[in-house]
């Protein structure tokens, strides 16, 4: 089984694949991109060393059309496919192709991502190992009546959740019978479009949790480490915003039984490559698995750079077949890391994803800081996939001056044309609970309101009416707004008045 | 013959007050002398005494524009004299019931209309699901109101701000000030 991996097909867009040729170009390795019809000018298109098209806008045509996937690897004559995050690469049917066309998926084996990647199965593995696993079924819905059931024995609040892959989708918090019927109609939609799987599960809704996951590495040979633990509790729609490493949580005797219990999990599931067990903490330090995430994970970077160790370059090698490249006593974790997601979406409006242009994109640097971006100047952001721009991460000796670091990068982080949650992410390292590492899942849903980031200084304020008094004068500006015939607007017509 | 021109902006309910003199630009009473240099991404530098600042600008409607400048995402709008006049006059007349339209608060798919013309909605009661970026968003009305007119249909791609539904409000307390 040990092949030399010299050519890989990235079966993503955005972020996720510019980091991974970004490894691949370190280690010599050729680079395929693919793109829709949408992604032709993207920047991980414009990174790889050939690109190739894959199919129309909608990721069923395209980042999910798997055959058509399999063809360009043949065309290309690549050696493996390193599949991201989300869109195939929690889907053992596409493992199972890539193998039988002789080609090596960077990730899991098919079984073990059909028994930890299928929520449910991973649910009762866990349970039969004595792990303490969050109330609810271990098998998906069959019916509302089923479900209506299952609630009222766990009592409300709970939580829907897709058996087919995590990252939020499908997800909803369900509060009384008479919600359940739609909530399940809208979770099942979204888990069918996102997983293909419209099958969901139930769980008694945790009240005020915290999310601690940890990252894992498991080589063919038995070798299973842990690379520490990420909390994520800072989230939006069950979808994480500000991750870091170390949790402020949890002291080393808890550090040390929870990465255990990750391991001894791993170890019984026959899973290999890089992979993250998440778990759910109550107020009183009680954890219990959640679920398993079978792939590269977005907030990998709060690890790696903790470590100084490159997550994707450990997942080629142990997709070449060879044993883990290092110890649990040689990876060394120092001071802490913290990454903010930036995302295209108005945290003022309801988080509603936004659209745009890039016009002006320009990352902060210096020492501690690094980003993992999708995109750059000029580029278009659309509504057909993930509204995720780039990770923003900062490591600091303590968590003090990660945080800081992090404020001072996100001040300097230049991003114009799409409303974004930059200021948002400044609003969340500023605050006084979020700085005492007092966190939990409902922190913004507690604590945010838009107006608080709606807040302007008055310099701002007057510099913005100038420009816009001034530039309609001397510049034409760039206008998204459908020209109405001849007519001028009211605005130009009452400056002429004026000049006059 | 003037020789001052004075322009209202507002952003959410702040009120913006700039006055065009004669060699200055007074805004809010104070005196602002500013210099714009414009580079080829279409983003300016902008000098204010001692201060730089970067900008983007960009105009969204007739009298609308989005400003990113630092940090900050800021939507302006500019009232001429005659929006003025109109506002002065809407806040002395009841108009009763008031037709306004509901518009998408973000580009998208529609997968569901939830409501039918001539029902009677309540405040947070759903409308229609818009799907975008692979999330299924719930549009919800913010009002009592009757649904007099559905402009879209099942499975149509909607833009921003495009009108979704004319809906007639039932409560009284109108307000006055933008849509």
């Amino acid at each position: 089984m040990n092949k030399k991996i010299n050519k890989i097909l990235v079966a993503n867009r955005g972020e996720i694949a510019v980091r991974i040729i970004r490894t691949c170009k370190e280690l010599g390795i050729s680079t395929v991109a693919i793109y829709s019809e949408v992604d032709q000018n993207a920047y991980h298109v414009r990174m790889a060393d050939e690109c190739y098209s894959v199919g129309a806008a909608p990721v069923r045509e395209s980042y999910l059309n798997q055959n058509k996937i399999i063809e360009i690897a043949m065309r290309s004559n690549v050696t493996a496919i390193h599949p991201g995050y989300g869109f195939l690469s929690e889907n053992p049917g596409f493992v199972e192709l890539v193998n039988n066309n002789d080609l090596i998926f960077i990730g899991p084996g098919a079984d073990a991502i059909r028994l930890m990647g299928d929520k449910t199965a991973a649910r009762e593995l866990a349970s039969s190992l004595g792990i303490p696993i969050v109330p609810g079924t271990t098998k998906p819905l069959s019916s509302v009546d089923e479900a209506i059931e299952v609630a009222n024995k766990l009592t409300y609040p709970i939580l829907l959740k897709a058996s087919g892959g995590g990252g939020g989708k499908g997800m909803r918090i369900i509060n009384s019978d008479a919600e359940l019927a739609s909530g399940m109609r809208a979770s099942q939609s979204e888990a069918e479009s996102a997983f293909n799987d419209n099958r969901i599960y139930i769980e008694k809704y945790i009240e005020n949790p915290r999310h601690i996951e940890v990252q894992i590495l498991a080589d063919n040979y038995g070798n299973v480490i842990h690379l520490g633990e990420r909390e994520c509790s800072i989230q939006r729609r069950h979808q994480k915003i500000v991750e870091e490493s170390p949790s402020p949580f949890i002291n080393e005797p808890i550090r040390e039984k929870l990465t255990q219990t990750a391991i001894r999990l791993v170890k019984h599931s026959g899973y290999t490559n890089a992979g993250t067990v998440e778990f759910i903490f109550d107020q009183e330090k009680n954890f219990y698995y959640l679920e398993m995430n079978t792939r590269l994970q977005v907030e990998h970077p709060v690890t790696e750079m903790r470590i100084g160790f490159d997550i994707v370059r450990e997942q080629i090698s142990i997709a070449e077949g060879k044993p883990l490249t290092i110890t649990q006593k040689d990876i060394l974790f120092r001071g802490h890391a913290i990454e903010c997601r930036i995302y295209a979406e108005d945290p003022a409006n309801n988080f509603y994803p936004s659209t745009g242009r890039i016009h002006s994109i320009k990352s902060p640097q210096g020492l501690g800081v690094r980003e993992d971006c999708g995109v750059q100047d000029g580029d278009e952001i659309t509504t057909y996939y993930d509204p995720i721009i780039s990770k923003l991460i900062a490591w600091g000796n303590t968590r003090d001056e990660a945080r800081l670091r992090m404020i001072a990068a996100l001040q300097d982080y230049e991003l114009f044309g799409v409303r974004n949650n930059i200021a948002l992410c400044i609003w969340i390292m500023n605050h006084q609970v979020y700085s005492e590492g007092i966190i939990d899942t409902n922190f913004l849903h507690r604590y945010f309101k838009p107006e608080m980031i709606e807040k302007y200084p008055d310099e701002i304020l007057s510099i913005a009416a100038i420009t816009i008094h001034k530039t309609e004068k001397d510049f034409a500006i760039e206008s998204s707004a459908k020209p109405r015939g001849n007519c001028r607007s009211t605005w130009k017509n009452n400056l002429t008045d004026y000049m006059r | 013959m003037k020789s001052k021109a004075k322009f209202i902006f507002f952003t959410g309910d702040k009120k913006i007050e700039l006055i065009q003199e004669a060699s200055a630009l007074r805004v809010d009473g104070k005196i602002y002398c500013i210099d714009i240099f414009r580079n080829s991404s279409g983003a300016c530098t902008i000098t204010n005494g001692n201060k730089t600042f970067r900008l983007y600008c960009k105009k969204v409607s007739e009298t609308e524009y989005d400003i990113w400048i630092k940090h900050h995402v800021l939507r302006l709008t500019v009232e001429d004299q005659k929006t003025t006049l109109i506002n002065k006059y809407k806040k002395n007349v009841n108009f009763g019931a008031l037709n306004t339209s509901v518009k998408a608060p973000m580009p998208g798919l529609i997968t569901r209309i939830e409501v039918k013309i001539g029902e009677i909605v309540q405040p947070g009661q759903g409308l229609l699901v818009l799907e975008a970026m692979k999330m299924e968003n719930e549009i919800r009305s913010s009002s009592n109101c009757i649904i007099k007119e559905i402009k879209v249909s099942d499975r149509m791609t909607v833009e921003k701000d495009q009108e979704l539904f004319i809906i007639e409000s039932l409560n009284s307390n109108l307000s006055n000030h933008g849509n």
